[in-house]
């Protein structure tokens, strides 16, 4: 993300802005050659090279502004016209879609047990089970937590999640096959 | 919603206003920059409430923070006033046509970066991996349960709470759980952190290099990104510079005011980020070493680090206490692991992976650290009796030292191969970098005036 903001040479291969960069950043230091030997017959060395160095970062902040502000400007174009929940669909997809609904059924604190196939130890698992657990509280999904006394149980990417519903449970959210929200009988 | 939110982020700053105003007045600070500083401690305040709230069994709600902001209010009407408010003259030179031509541009530059920094803190809600697991989600059990009880159980329980104090204090502000203004925190933070740094700046150079010194740290996309996400890393930036740029006026000045400042960041940079620990033995060293090079008396060096010590450590008790009663511990940063690669393996990924982060990546303008480099040279060859550059010198040096040292000898060796993750911490003393090469282009100024 920030390697495209400007002189981010190598590390994503030498597409045209890189080369761009690598042209900008070998006429800087030209530029910085001739400054230095101009101003070295009117300065004292230290301040020479300083003055060069410095004119030469304060040319180089014009194309990587520009490039910073091509980049965030197109984030806001795009994210601007969305409502909030829309911005969040796009960015975490059914995990937030799913969590808005939940936390809509099932307002106010509650334990409950989540249930899926991902792994959510590993790569973007990490990740989807943090956004559940952020956006579903406080529906509190933590395995750590001790208290979860499986009055809730929420399928999530879980394939036959319905035949794998204990008795005594009632379906209350069923978007799909693989995501299922229940609720013990009886319980609040 | 927003009024709300912007109210809970004004309140603080005036009640720290109030507290501190006099105070920073007499130590020469702008009222701009006095606003700005009290933006930071503000914040520091309702942490602070937090903690103490939940050491007490009281519920942390709206109603008890604004009380005891009120409270802290009504205390700054019987606080003594520091008489020797006056303004400390700094050594300007004149200002030429070409230099008002450089800080006219230099105001719109950093006002055209602060107007993108905002749009876009606005335009998306908390997406980030960390804003999420370790900062949002624990600001919210905070929101609802009304305790920090819940902490215990969330991921790195031993994580400082300043960021997510001050997420929960905004929320309660609006009244309803909704991200979608919390960037605003980082994008304000930078915003009074560049009145305040410019400054530092001023009392320690002239007008001209406070200007530049601005100018480079917005050079940075580093730090320009970071003030639109919710990451810690931007608010531990401004405390960790800020205490150290105090220590450095301390030895210039000599006004002990200097200290207890530093003092009041050094505290809040322990309730910003873990990293806090390692830099508090980076400020005690260099209370030592200023006091040293500017030839104090070893009672009154003694006199001032108690001095720092008791209010850094003060403020840092009650989260030590909220550790120690969630059994926290201090594990998760630099954890002792044994790791595959032999001893020299690692020496060269380290320094390889500091030379690309430094002089490669596009975090810095891609001329920065080799001026700072140049400027380093510079300062040891010709300006090594300079004792504010040999300072600062020293204390980049030793954060430089503190990561180095962390990857080399321990576990977090693995963490440092994730992309971003030295950038990040050089962050945090990026500023103190930029003072460097203002300094060392003030003295080489200075003697090129004098000269002619």
């Amino acid at each position: 993300m920030l390697d495209a903001f400007a002189f981010d040479c190598g590390y994503n291969g030498c597409s045209l802005p890189d080369v761009l960069s690598r042209c900008v950043l070998f006429a800087s230091f030209f530029v910085f050659f001739v400054l230095l030997f101009y101003f070295k017959k009117v300065l004292k060395f230290p301040l020479a090279v300083m003055s060069a160095g410095l004119i030469v970062l304060l040319l180089t902040l014009l194309p990587q502004s520009l490039t910073r502000l091509t980049k965030l400007t197109n984030r806001f174009i795009s994210y601007s016209p969305l409502s909030v929940s829309d911005k969040r669909v796009m960015m975490f997809g059914d995990s937030f879609f799913f969590s808005a609904y939940v936390t809509k059924l099932l307002p106010g604190p509650r334990s409950a047990r989540l249930i899926t196939d991902i792994n959510l130890h590993e790569g973007d698992g990490w990740g989807v089970h943090d956004r559940l657990t952020y956006y579903l509280y406080p529906i509190d999904i933590r395995v750590e937590n001790g208290q979860c006394q499986d009055n809730t149980l929420i399928f999530f990417h879980k394939a036959n999640a319905i035949k794998l519903l204990p008795p005594g449970y009632k379906v209350i959210f069923r978007p799909d096959e693989a995501n299922i929200v229940a609720v013990r009988e009886g319980a609040s | 919603m927003f009024i709300g939110f912007l109210l809970s982020l004004i309140l603080p700053t005036l009640v720290a206003y109030l507290l501190f105003r006099s105070f920073l007045l007499s130590l020469g600070f702008s009222l701009l920059a006095i606003f700005g500083i009290s933006y930071f401690i503000g914040l520091g305040l309702i942490t602070q409430a937090f903690t103490l709230f939940w050491i007490f069994g009281i519920p942390i709600t709206l109603l008890s923070g604004s009380t005891c902001l009120a409270f802290l209010s009504g205390v700054a009407f019987f606080l003594p006033r520091f008489s020797d408010s006056k303004e400390i003259q700094t050594s300007d030179v004149n200002i030429s046509r070409f230099e008002k031509f450089f800080i006219l541009g230099t105001i719109l530059y950093v006002s055209f970066n602060l107007v993108i920094v905002f749009l876009n803190a606005v335009v998306l809600p908390v997406y980030a991996w960390d804003s999420i697991s370790s900062e949002a989600y624990k600001a919210k059990t905070i929101f609802f349960t009304g305790s920090l009880t819940q902490l215990a159980q969330a991921i790195y329980p031993n994580f400082p709470f300043y960021t997510l104090s001050a997420m929960t204090w905004t929320m309660f502000g609006q009244g309803v759980w909704d991200d979608r203004y919390i960037h605003l925190i980082f994008a304000f933070a930078l915003m009074f952190y560049t009145l305040v740094f410019f400054d530092m700046v001023r009392l320690l150079t002239s007008r001209l290099e406070s200007f530049l010194a601005i100018l480079l740290l917005f050079s940075s996309n580093l730090l320009v990104m970071h003030s639109t996400l919710s990451y810690r890393d931007i608010l531990m930036m401004a405390h960790t510079s800020l205490c150290v740029l105090g220590i450095v006026l301390w030895g210039a000045r000599g006004v002990d005011g200097y200290i207890l400042f530093a003092a009041f960041f050094a505290g809040l940079s322990l309730l910003t980020k873990l990293e806090g620990l390692p830099y508090y033995l980076v400020y005690v060293t260099l209370i030592l070493v200023t006091g040293y090079v500017y030839r104090k008396k070893i009672k009154d060096i003694f006199v001032v680090l108690m001095r720092f010590i008791a209010i850094s450590g003060l403020m840092y008790l009650p989260f030590q206490v909220f550790k120690f009663v969630i059994s926290a511990g201090d594990r998760g940063w630099a954890a002792a692991v044994v790791c595959p690669e032999s001893f020299l393996t690692r020496l060269s990924m380290i320094l390889g992976r500091f030379f690309n982060e430094l002089f490669l990546w596009g975090n810095w303008n891609v001329f920065f650290w080799p001026i700072f480099t140049v400027s380093t040279i510079i300062l040891l060859v010709v300006y090594q009796k300079d004792r504010i550059s040999l300072i600062s010198l020293g204390a980049v040096l030793m954060f430089f030292g503190v990561y180095f040292a962390t990857f080399l000898l321990t576990g977090s060796f693995a963490a440092m191969r994730t992309p971003y993750t030295i950038s990040r911490y050089l962050m945090h003393f990026f500023p103190l970098a930029i003072f460097l090469i203002v300094r060392i282009l003030y003295l080489a100024r200075k003697d090129h005036v004098q000269q002619t």
